[in-house]
């Protein structure tokens, strides 16, 4: 998978948020983008996910341009900010939920992600009384859970535990074995320099 | 999914249950409105004109909004999860209108079963009552709560929950107004008319429902996640 950002602005109310970006995304690689807080980090990954149109530019998948040829990168996980989620229904309940509109996964294979991340996949608890933590870690699994080849993760580990965050780390080095491409953005320097092959800085919506 | 859907909501189906008891009971028994015009106040089809009807009609429409929130949030707001895998804004729409419509009918039900609980406490003879004005009542009750709630989610699309939840006061306060005055066929609330007229304010009702649906869809297609 090759992701082409050319010269993207993005404007909102006479606002520049992100100005002439160009960057190149590759299969196999860990891209890891820093930046202050209202630096852009977001806006361009949601370019990038085709959750906003540009002012200008192109983002393009393998060829193919958003909002023009398709509508959103194939076989995608994301997460960007907290998932708004039924929160009445368990975290089992949800993840089944999405599951099932694609209809990849079976709920063993739920169970497994929800096991490998410490949450109770039979617990009842509905997801309005998990901690943030908790939460965050299902956001990632829903992300991840059906295989996706394209990983767009914004601070996916803002409030989870340590050990959480060592087996997240060491699951993007696996998955960047096995030829994905993931873009995450990160407060933190460690997070960034352990798993980012390539580093994008933006300052006030330009290019560092 | 449906029956996730409809299991979330299972708390608030409690409480718009009993409240609905309540304001029966209170209709009935303290104010001493017939049985079925019970049901007309709580559409907006009766005369609002005392301060107590125009509470339960106001409390109907609140209710009606609590029930369908949790999905417009879900569908509408941070739904990158749900945007991604049916992977076009127009299928996500369809979906969340798909359950307003069902949440609509599981509202009507709470009404049908709060009515029957209140009728029986009140001693109230149901059997008595004439079968197609109620099936009427109910039918057009369900289309002024789907015009509602399309207005509920239109505004979600283009504002927050606070604004909407305004706008949907400012539409209470309009419909006890628009019960007061005679507006005939293009009511969408139903109060009493004669065969012709309601079928053709069943009609003009439609077509308000498929302008409001093309609004939704339009608007979100432009919305930005």
């Amino acid at each position: 998978m090759h992701i082409k950002v050319e010269t993207l602005t993005k404007t909102l109310k006479d606002c520049v948020v992100l100005k002439d970006i160009n960057l190149d995304f590759y299969s196999g690689k860990i891209y890891g983008i820093v930046g202050n807080n209202g630096s852009g980090k977001t806006m361009l990954l949601r370019s990038i996910a085709g959750l906003i149109r540009p002012t200008e530019g192109t983002v393009s998948v393998d060829g193919k341009v958003l909002h023009k040829d398709i509508s959103f990168p194939p076989e995608m996980g994301i997460i960007i900010e907290k998932p708004e989620l039924l929160e009445q229904l368990s975290g089992l309940e949800n993840l089944k939920i999405l599951a099932d509109i694609k209809k990849s996964i079976s709920q063993e294979q739920i169970i497994e992600f929800m096991k490998m991340f410490s949450l109770d996949p039979y617990s009842k608890k509905p997801l309005k009384k998990y901690s943030l933590g908790m939460k965050q870690k299902i956001g990632i699994i829903q992300a991840i859970m059906e295989n996706q080849k394209l990983l767009i993760l914004d601070e996916p580990f803002n409030a989870l535990d340590e050990s959480t965050v060592v087996m997240l780390r060491n699951l993007f080095l696996d998955y960047k074995k096995e030829d994905k491409l993931i873009i995450i953005t990160s407060h933190h320097a460690d997070d960034i320099s352990i798993l980012c092959d390539e580093i994008v800085s933006l300052q006030e919506g330009i290019m560092k | 999914m449906t029956k996730a859907i409809i299991k979330n909501g299972r708390f608030k189906y409690g409480i718009t249950l009993c409240s609905l008891i309540v304001t029966f009971l209170m209709l009935i028994k303290i104010e001493g409105v017939d049985a079925l015009d019970a049901v007309r106040v709580l559409f907006g089809g009766y005369p609002l004109r005392r301060m107590i009807l125009i509470l339960a009609f106001v409390m109907s429409i609140a209710l009606l909004q609590y029930l369908n929130l949790d999905s417009i949030m879900c569908f509408l707001r941070k739904n990158t999860c749900f945007l991604i895998r049916y992977k076009k804004r127009k299928t996500l729409i369809y979906k969340l209108l798909k359950y307003i419509f069902l949440i609509n009918i599981v509202f009507i039900g709470l009404i049908v079963i709060a009515f029957g609980i209140s009728a029986v406490v009140c001693g109230l003879d149901i059997f008595g009552i004439d079968v197609f004005q109620a099936l009427e009542l109910g039918f057009r009750g369900y289309i002024m709560c789907i015009c509602c709630s399309l207005i509920q989610v239109i505004s979600m699309i283009k504002t927050d929950e606070a604004n909407t939840f305004m706008t949907m006061i400012a539409i209470s306060v309009l419909g006890v107004f628009l019960s007061r005055i005679k507006i005939g066929i293009f009511t969408i609330f139903p109060s009493k008319m004669i065969i012709n007229e309601m079928y053709i304010n069943l009609l003009i009702c439609s077509l308000y429902i498929i302008a409001e649906i093309y609004f939704c869809i339009m608007m979100f297609q432009k919305k930005e996640s």
